[in-house]
């Protein structure tokens, strides 16, 4: 095996071992935590696709806001027992349903569509995603934004409204 | 490590990352001397000339001290939280541009990179707190959490003023830019905003609410005893060197200087800086913690955004 390949193992052994623990660990810190290592990792192996810029913003966004304010969330209710008395069968069951669809959907995508493999090639830098976003994809960034935008206000709204009664 | 043999590469990681972990040894000594003499003491000087063994017998003294372990404590999460702070100030030293030609890696996306880490080490502080389970520690993780996650805005919108004007992500490239002018005088507005937002950062006076004494024992690290609590003392002034070496790249033109340029210059800046650190904490009162989050959303963030954009102005008409 060669080096790369070794990290790759490496960090996708650490990806799929911080899934497993979002799913089954019991106590929601450590939930949390295997989401973070998820996330880390996952950056990693981006960064070893020769999409550094990807993989950082990963790891800004993800692993150093959403996951710290999962914990900051988990502090304030002081989710500290374990989750073992929730009723789970049937939200197993769904659960276990929508797994199916989702993999299913993710074989026909792989095996039957045959997506071509996404290359980035060795221009996978901040200047030329840049470019990309702002030249070429201008208008569907720019709705991203925009959805962003509107998420944020309908959460403030919603808070303020709750905040009234 | 562009061609250079392994060995010379490992040499020079290992020398700088000493070098490093002295000054944050020897901060400690110097905080608490020049505590002493702003508040007309005289500070520790019985060990060693002017009391420059005193770091040594502290770190001594805490190995020997009892590690207590509270018992409601998670074992797992209060024995790894206080590595986290160090591998996060570590990570950060590979990237710092010490001179031209003393730079351990240098990836195009260095800053981003270097936010990341600093994104990654308040986890530190909101794992601490909220493995330790008693009261003050979560208020201090709280308050932690909020901060770090507040004053990183303010911090990465100064950083992208600094990038605009550079025009590279890559840290080198930035002190390149600067070698006829530093970035202080020509952003002088992002320069105090980042000023501020590193005190925040570091979690240091005026801002370091969430270890406040007067109001939560110790705040995050009030059930870390011996070594583990070294880790975090250790970690905080790692910190503020490394932030100190950050400002110096960023906004003071790293190595470069009036005469001779070279890597004296770097430590000198970083040195002022940390001397900075230190000066603010025993001259400045604590802030309140509301109006610490007042200022970050309702002052810094929207003078950081004005100032991109009148950089961006300048730099497309300019």
């Amino acid at each position: 095996m060669t080096l790369t390949a070794v990290i790759f193992t490496l960090f996708a052994l650490l990806g799929l071992w911080g899934a497993l623990v979002v799913l089954f660990a019991k106590r929601p810190v450590y939930n949390a935590l295997g989401l973070l290592l998820n996330f880390v990792s996952l950056a990693a192996i981006y960064i070893m696709l020769n999409a550094p810029f990807l993989g950082v913003i990963q790891i800004i966004v993800y692993s150093g806001a959403i996951v710290v304010f999962f914990l900051f969330v988990i502090m304030i209710l002081n989710l500290r027992d374990p989750l073992s008395d929730m009723d789970l069968s049937f939200k197993g069951l769904v659960a276990f349903v929508l797994m199916i669809s989702l993999l299913s959907l993710l074989g026909v995508y792989l095996y039957v569509i045959k997506l071509p493999a996404w290359k980035l090639g060795p221009e996978g830098s901040p200047g030329k995603l840049g470019e990309l976003l702002l030249r070429d994809y201008l208008i569907p960034f720019e709705l991203a934004s925009i959805l962003l935008l509107v998420a944020i206000v309908i959460a403030v709204v919603l808070g303020k409204k709750g905040e009234e009664q | 490590m562009s061609g250079q043999p392994l060995l010379i590469f490992a040499a020079k990681a290992v020398g700088i990352l000493a070098v490093v972990l002295t000054a944050a040894t020897y901060a400690t000594w110097a905080e608490r001397r020049v505590a002493a003499w702003i508040q007309d003491r005289i500070g520790p000087n019985k060990t060693g000339p002017f009391g420059l063994l005193q770091p040594i017998a502290d770190v001594l003294k805490l190995f020997f001290k009892e590690e207590i372990v509270p018992s409601p404590v998670d074992p797992l999460l209060h024995f790894i939280t206080p590595g986290i702070i160090m591998t996060g100030v570590i990570a950060a030293t590979a990237l710092i541009p010490f001179a031209e030609n003393l730079t351990l890696a240098d990836p195009p996306v260095g800053v981003l990179l270097l936010l990341g880490i600093s994104a990654l080490s308040g986890y530190s502080v909101i794992l601490a707190g909220m493995a330790s389970r008693t009261k003050y520690s979560l208020l201090g993780s709280l308050r932690a959490a909020a901060q770090v996650v507040s004053y990183e805005i303010p911090m990465a919108l100064a950083i992208a003023s600094v990038v605009l004007m550079a025009g590279s992500l890559s840290l080198v490239d930035i002190v390149k830019a600067q070698s006829h002018l530093p970035f202080a005088i020509t952003q002088p507005i992002a320069f105090i905003i980042y000023l501020i937002a590193v005190f925040a950062e570091t979690n240091r006076a005026p801002f370091d609410l969430p270890e406040a004494e007067s109001e939560l024992v110790g705040g995050y690290h009030t059930e870390y005893s011996s070594m583990r609590f070294a880790w975090f003392f250790a970690g905080e002034y790692a910190h503020v060197v490394i932030a100190s070496a950050l400002i110096t790249t960023f906004f003071l033109g790293g190595w470069y200087g009036p005469g001779p340029d070279g890597v004296w210059w770097f430590a000198i800046k970083t040195l002022f800086f940390v001397y900075f650190f230190l000066w603010v904490r025993w001259t400045y009162p604590r802030t309140r913690y509301d109006q610490l989050m007042k200022f970050a959303w309702k002052v810094l963030i929207p003078l950081g955004l004005l100032n991109i954009l009148i950089t961006a102005l300048i730099k497309i008409w300019g």
